[in-house]
């Protein structure tokens, strides 16, 4: 996936969480209701956010990974990692092809 | 001796101001009726560079269509408010706008509302002050087709041009309402076949889609057009209104946003 950026690389061979965000600089986000519409400037394309995909925009700060976010999704509505995670990864893919993450834009 | 007879009349929509040129008095006169409400008086121009509409078609029906396209579609496009695609009344001080495009029965559930009480504000755009978040007026004639008219018991009334018909508030036996308002309610029209009218709610999230997605001119300020339509949002309630017949549709309107019609 191409939204997440990778952590300051240790000295060890564990795998490296992906870091999902954060926000690209200069986009107009607002909230009615708990759910986000975002402009982006660069893209000049608006985008309405879901009240699930608000949720993973709001995780998206860059301090946390995929699996962070797949589980909080999972306990906010009681379901399992498996049954979410390829719909988060799936909107996260979807937010990065909007150019809504710093990273995605310099790859 | 007799004045010269000037041909002269100009119209302000939305700060654009439109110079008509024609040699027919009757068309003069059916844009001096229908777009009473932005006429400039020649002794107070807006100062406003003016555009030239030359109708020169060959009939009436035909000049008074170029003239309302013409003018409408340069007017929202120029205009310095955030206009978005929607019929909208209003009660009380407080506007009912319905957000669809062209061909969806806009005008004709906003022709149906004058009918059932509302007072008219557009039957073509949703106009919001960037500055406060006020609707702001935009009564042009209301396009209705032949069998919108029948539908809104208006036979007879309006003047034709092609394929449908204009008409003032007036003519629907309602009044304008001149003031900015606020926006209370943005309704969802979602026409069905043989559909009892019912009124449900809707996320308010959707409704700021809505306004972005039928907006004439958000490109020329997104970002605060993304703020306006959000701030708006959340002063107003989202509703999807179920319905087939238009009056029957506007009596619910007026019941669920305004109250029990006293009875006769």
């Amino acid at each position: 996936m191409c939204i997440t950026r990778r952590a300051e690389i240790a000295c060890h061979h564990e795998p490296v969480p992906e870091l999902v965000g954060p926000p690209v600089v200069g986009l107009t986000v607002v909230e009615v209701d708990g759910c986000f519409h975002i402009f982006n400037p660069a893209t000049k394309r608006a985008v309405a956010l879901n009240e699930t995909a608000s949720q993973i925009w709001r995780l998206s700060t860059g301090e946390h990974d995929v699996d962070d976010i797949v589980a909080a999704l999972a306990e906010h509505y009681g379901l399992g990692h498996d049954a979410i995670e390829k719909q988060v990864r799936a909107t996260i893919d979807e937010l990065c092809a909007e150019g809504l993450y710093a990273e995605a834009a310099t790859r | 001796m007799t004045a010269p007879v000037s041909h002269r009349l100009a119209v302000n929509l939305l700060g654009s101001v439109f110079e008509l040129d024609t040699d027919d008095a009757a068309t003069l006169a059916d844009v001096r009726r229908l777009w009473q409400p932005f006429l400039e008086a020649a002794a107070d121009p807006s100062g406003a560079a003016a555009v030239a509409v030359r109708l020169d078609e060959a009939s009436a029906p035909q000049r008074l269509q170029h003239f309302a396209t013409a003018v409408n579609a340069a007017a929202l496009d120029a205009a310095p408010h955030f206009a978005v695609h929607a019929g909208v009344v209003a009660y009380d001080g407080v506007a009912v706008a319905m957000p669809a495009v062209s061909g969806t029965g806009k005008s004709t559930m906003t022709a149906a509302c004058l009918r059932r009480g509302f007072r008219y504000v557009s039957d073509e755009a949703l106009c919001l002050s960037y500055d406060d978040g006020a609707v702001l007026p935009y009564p042009r004639p209301i396009a209705l087709s032949p069998w919108s008219v029948d539908a809104v018991g208006a036979s007879g009334r309006g003047t034709p041009v092609v394929g449908e018909y204009l008409l003032t508030a007036e003519d629907l036996g309602s009044a304008r309402h001149e003031q900015p308002t606020r926006l209370g309610h943005l309704v969802i029209l979602d026409r069905r076949e043989a559909t009892v009218p019912a009124l449900h709610p809707e996320a308010r999230p959707s409704g700021v889609t809505l306004l972005l997605q039928l907006s004439f001119n958000h490109y020329r300020r997104p970002e605060d057009a993304v703020r306006l339509a959000a701030d708006v949002i959340a002063g107003a309630v989202v509703w999807r209104l179920e319905y087939s017949d238009p009056l029957e549709a506007a009596d619910l309107l007026w019941t669920s946003f305004v109250g029990e019609r006293p009875q006769p």
